[in-house]
């Protein structure tokens, strides 16, 4: 099985509060990881340092056979990549946020045609012609003239995943994807990511969609105060933890949705 | 009250050149005080702890002070330092100090402004520095800039006035000789006022322009 990318021993302090406890996850090449976990668990600190966004305080991020951010110098101690070595290393990670976090200023199509030009050098044309495709795949290629400002909130995270996957990424991360979204539009979103994780795309989820989770995941990773407490595929994570902590998270995140199932299920 | 035109005319020649060295006073100064600006806004916002320090000290002190005082200090204080500086030199000084600390705080505030998200999601795809400033920060800074800037920039252009005070021949300091030779105050003010209100009107007028070329984007995202 080959690694797409491994993280030894992150921890993670924001000045006295202790974030990232010690974390190891590896992600092997077409796996679909999903992180679940109460709010404050740590669960998108640990994605924004699998791709240095903010850098661990300890441990070391692997993507494949190259080591993240850090080199070791001949003398044995650590030091910071170069700046221009760490860009080429994050494009490699592609990144999904709450928020889009789209360029306003952009059209959809200039949004997704941004990186591959500034980053991998396309020409203009290459360039458009791939966003042309990559919105097709998230079903946006009528939108593509379209600013950020002119579409939905399910529209405009699938400029955002069609952005990412242009990039042609090694892995994708994606944090808590749905969460800023209506609740009618959280469904086309998942859709294109069910999509991706049928195409076998190595991905890591932090998502509270437990049902998305149940369906796409290989391997669901339950998190805690900063730290793993389990790990396993989402049969045993999510029906038959022996863990407290997981079964009390479960359970309160399905409640929400029981009532709804409850006034439902006699009719049916 | 009958108005004489002739006190104008006698002197037109004195105040059109008056109001010439009043606009490149104005440009100059501007000139010196937005690479200033640049220059203190980059420092506070990127700048090692201590440039930002040094930097915002400076920005505290400028906003401190009348800019009155601040030409008048330039003017006599600066030579006893050993600089050879004119009254045209030490007051466009004075004005690119004062004007810079505030252009660099316009900046600093349209800059800051900018959701974090957008920047985050452009370096965790590995656009360099430069590209994400070019591309995605400027574009989107500029547009609030222009009404804070605008403002200043009358502000400078009016307060060059203040130079005639270190007998820098200027606009004002044309029209206070120009009185005393004519004693017509009535309408040689008249000219003047007519002449800052016109001049101002067209930086302002500029300023719209620029204005809505810039923030063309916003009406098709609203």
């Amino acid at each position: 099985m080959i690694q797409a990318l491994r993280a030894l021993g992150i921890h993670k302090s924001f000045g006295a509060h202790n974030v990232l406890g010690g974390v190891d996850l590896s992600v092997a090449r077409g796996e679909i990881v999903c992180i679940i976990g109460p709010s404050g668990s740590g669960k998108s600190t640990l994605l924004r340092c699998l791709n240095w966004l903010s850098p661990p305080d300890l441990g070391e991020v692997w993507l494949g056979d190259t080591r993240l951010g850090q080199t070791r110098r001949p003398d044995g101690r650590l030091a910071p990549v170069p700046a221009g070595t760490l860009r080429r290393q994050r494009a490699r990670i592609g990144m999904v946020f709450q928020h889009f976090n789209l360029w306003p200023h952009m059209s959809a199509i200039e949004n997704v045609m941004e990186g591959p030009r500034a980053v991998h050098g396309l020409s203009r044309s290459e360039a458009r012609d791939l966003a042309m495709t990559t919105l097709s795949r998230v079903g946006l290629a009528e939108q593509g003239g379209r600013y950020p400002g002119q579409l939905s909130g399910g529209q405009q995270q699938r400029v955002a995943i069609a952005r990412a996957l242009a990039m042609r990424p090694e892995i994708l991360l994606f944090d808590e994807a749905t969460s800023a979204l209506d609740p009618e539009l959280v469904g086309e979103v998942l859709d294109v990511m069910a999509d991706l994780a049928g195409r076998r795309t190595t991905m890591i989820v932090v998502t509270h969609e437990l049902g998305f989770a149940a369906a796409a995941a290989d391997r669901i990773v339950m998190m805690d105060a900063g730290r793993i407490i389990e790990a396993g595929p989402p049969r045993q994570v999510l029906a038959e933890s022996e863990q407290a902590r997981t079964r009390a998270f479960v359970a309160r995140t399905l409640s929400r949705t029981a009532a709804l199932t409850a006034l439902i299920a006699p009719r049916a | 009250m009958t108005i004489d035109i002739s006190p104008i005319t006698d002197h037109w020649q004195d105040l059109v050149a008056g109001f010439r060295l009043t606009l490149w006073l104005s440009a100059l100064a501007w000139l010196l005080a937005s690479v200033i600006g640049i220059g203190l806004a980059a420092a506070r916002l990127c700048g090692p702890r201590l440039v930002r320090q040094l930097a915002r000290g400076f920005v505290d002190v400028m906003r401190g002070l009348p800019s009155l005082v601040l030409i008048l200090a330039c003017f006599y204080l600066l030579p006893a330092t050993g600089l050879r500086l004119g009254p045209v030199q030490s007051g466009l000084a004075a004005l690119a100090l004062y004007y810079g600390a505030y252009i660099s705080e316009a900046m600093r505030g349209a800059l800051a402004a900018l959701p974090p998200g957008q920047i985050e999601a452009a370096t965790a795809a590995g656009l360099p520095p430069v590209t994400i400033l070019r591309r995605i920060i400027l574009p989107q800074a500029i547009g609030p800039m222009i009404p804070p800037l605008a403002g200043l920039t009358i502000g400078l252009f009016k307060e060059t006035a203040l130079l005639s005070t270190i007998s820098v021949h200027e606009f004002v300091f044309a029209g206070k000789e120009a009185i005393s030779d004519s004693y017509a105050p009535f309408e040689i003010y008249a000219v003047i006022a007519l002449g800052y209100w016109a001049a101002a009107g067209v930086i302002a007028g500029a300023a719209g322009w620029i204005e809505a070329r810039v923030n063309r984007y916003r009406r098709r995202a609203a």
